[in-house]
């Protein structure tokens, strides 16, 4: 779509209605203004805290280093400033398609010209493992509760050994609690990251004395009378914790795009623009799934990078201008104090090669597909990765040793 | 609360109530002021918090670490006081600082 004929859309007399303050919605708010939109915009929080960033949910603020109001993505005055209305605790119960406007829990009825979908995921659940001291970690509240627990004599079952319960982790045994990780696949982060990185981290969790249980087949919870839970593995081994973190990733929030007509499949489905199959109602963030030309499929992307481009590209949309440029999709993690940052996507259907050398503090893992950079990973080196990311889809395999990998599976990373 | 200036591209100047203990770069992304991007969050990874900071508030703070040294090389219109704002942490001894944003960060 160009500039033209985005002219359709623009400025349709009602304003916008932002539904969900993550990351996404809040810069999708201040990217229209910054464009120039001057009619009203409505961002709409089901949480009842002011709009607040999650990467450091897992990582400084569960460990106590950051407190709560360094969490928030901007102050009351900033959005005041804007003139930008932030609702926060109250959901949208409703999205009406054909009336173009939402309802939410208080009876607050809001009529829109564009409507902007960033509801983001919810964490997946394990419906043998529910009750007493079983928790996720999505929200604030996850974040307080987890924390509360966490103390030093706490004994933490971490269910699956992505980002997420590897951050955790991380985080827990600094606390003083002993942790194990029980990881479905025979590698951490599978299919996040090249076997370099995976089982270089995985040296640093066996060194700060994390158990990790991969390969493990969990047959069976036990529920103990003392509010813990004891893990039944299929080789027999019995594991015990007094908490448990269920970390198995994301499901999206669509059941407000759903029930108005919006298609979806695994995500709300959109255009390069972020427009949904409803003309006026876009979807931006961890809820949408667009097509990945990397990956040749339709895709949700879990990470703030994907956040801001995405609400970036929706608000150029609706004024009525040109998008920025495409960049690669990146993602970060910490653990252990030690960085990680990745940039680019890997195709599970095609055959992965890795080229990784050593950095002044870390190491730097180029990954290419049908002989083209397509992905890269640094730790601790972001000279290297901010030079490397920009030599993505356009530099040749090299012709030096390359460590062929295994393919990889799935494309969410969450920060 | 201590109080930062703000030097912006566009030659204006915003001044802002910056608690102690807050980064800069927190202080500048609440209250939304353009030009300090800050895509990573605070870790000194991104590079794009870059602001110059006057040369006796330089002198004051923590040296850069490693990482933020490295970034510093490569951001552009780097100056010997230059510094990431997720680095600062806002003290009692800085009030009434002035920081200069540049007009662009590095480009991801």
């Amino acid at each position: 779509m160009s500039a033209a004929d985005a002219g359709g859309y623009t400025q349709a007399a009602s304003g916008v209605v932002i539904i969900g303050a993550g990351h996404a919605g809040v810069e999708c708010a201040y990217a229209l203004r910054t464009a120039g939109y001057a009619l009203p915009i409505s961002l709409i929080s089901a949480e009842s805290c002011e709009p607040y960033q999650r990467p450091p949910l897992s990582k400084g603020f569960l460990s106590g280093a950051m407190d709560a109001k360094r969490l928030a993505l901007r102050s009351p005055q900033a959005y005041e400033k804007q003139d930008i209305q932030v609702i926060i605790g109250d959901p949208v119960l409703s999205l009406d398609s054909k009336r173009n406007s939402v309802i939410t829990a208080s009876g607050r009825h809001i009529e829109y010209g564009h409507c902007v979908v960033a509801t983001g995921a919810q964490a997946r659940t394990l419906p043998k493992l529910q009750g007493t001291n079983v928790y996720s970690l999505r929200n604030l509240d996850d974040a307080l509760t987890l924390q509360s627990k966490l103390t030093g004599a706490c004994r933490l079952l971490v269910v699956g050994g992505g980002y997420l319960g590897l951050e955790v982790a991380a985080t827990a045994v600094k606390l003083g609690s002993s942790v194990i990780v029980f990881e479905q696949s025979p590698v951490l982060m599978s299919g996040k990251v090249s076997q370099h990185t995976s089982s270089e981290f995985q040296a640093m969790h066996d060194q700060a004395g994390i158990r990790l249980m991969r390969d493990a087949a969990i047959d069976r919870w036990e529920s103990l009378p003392n509010g813990g839970w004891r893990a039944h593995l299929s080789d027999g081994s019995t594991h015990e914790g007094d908490v448990v973190l269920v970390s198995v990733g994301a499901v999206p929030y669509i059941k407000l795009a759903v029930e108005a007509g919006v298609a979806c499949d695994g995500g709300i489905l959109v255009d390069e623009h972020f427009r949904t199959s409803v003309p006026n109602i876009f979807a931006i963030g961890d809820c949408a799934s667009g097509y990945r030309p990397e990956l040749a499929c339709n895709a949700r992307v879990e990470s703030v990078q994907n956040a801001l481009d995405s609400a970036r590209a929706a608000a150029a949309a609706i004024v009525g201008q040109p998008p920025a440029a495409k960049r690669p999709a990146t993602f970060w993690s910490e653990q252990h104090g030690r960085r990680l940052q990745i940039a680019g996507m890997i195709n599970p259907a095609q055959e992965v090669r890795d080229f990784v050398t050593a950095t002044a503090n870390g190491w730097l893992v180029e990954r290419y597909q049908q002989d083209l950079l397509t992905a890269i990973e640094a730790l601790d080196s972001p000279v290297e990765f901010v030079k490397t990311m920009k030599l993505i889809g356009s530099v040749k395999a090299p012709l030096g040793p390359i460590l062929p990998t295994h393919n990889q599976e799935t494309t969410d990373a969450h920060s | 609360m201590p109080i930062v200036r703000f030097l912006l591209p566009d030659g204006t100047e915003q001044a802002l109530d910056v608690a102690v203990g807050v980064s800069l770069m927190e202080a500048a992304r609440q209250e939304g002021i353009e030009g300090i991007v800050a895509e990573c969050g605070g870790g000194a990874i991104c590079g794009t918090c870059h602001v110059h900071l006057q040369k006796d508030c330089f002198d004051r703070v923590e040296p850069a670490g490693m990482t933020e040294s490295a970034l510093l090389q490569i951001v552009p219109d780097a100056s010997e006081t230059s510094r990431l704002s997720c680095q600062i942490i806002m003290s009692e001894d800085l009030a009434d600082m002035c920081v200069r944003v540049p007009a662009v960060q590095l480009e991801l």
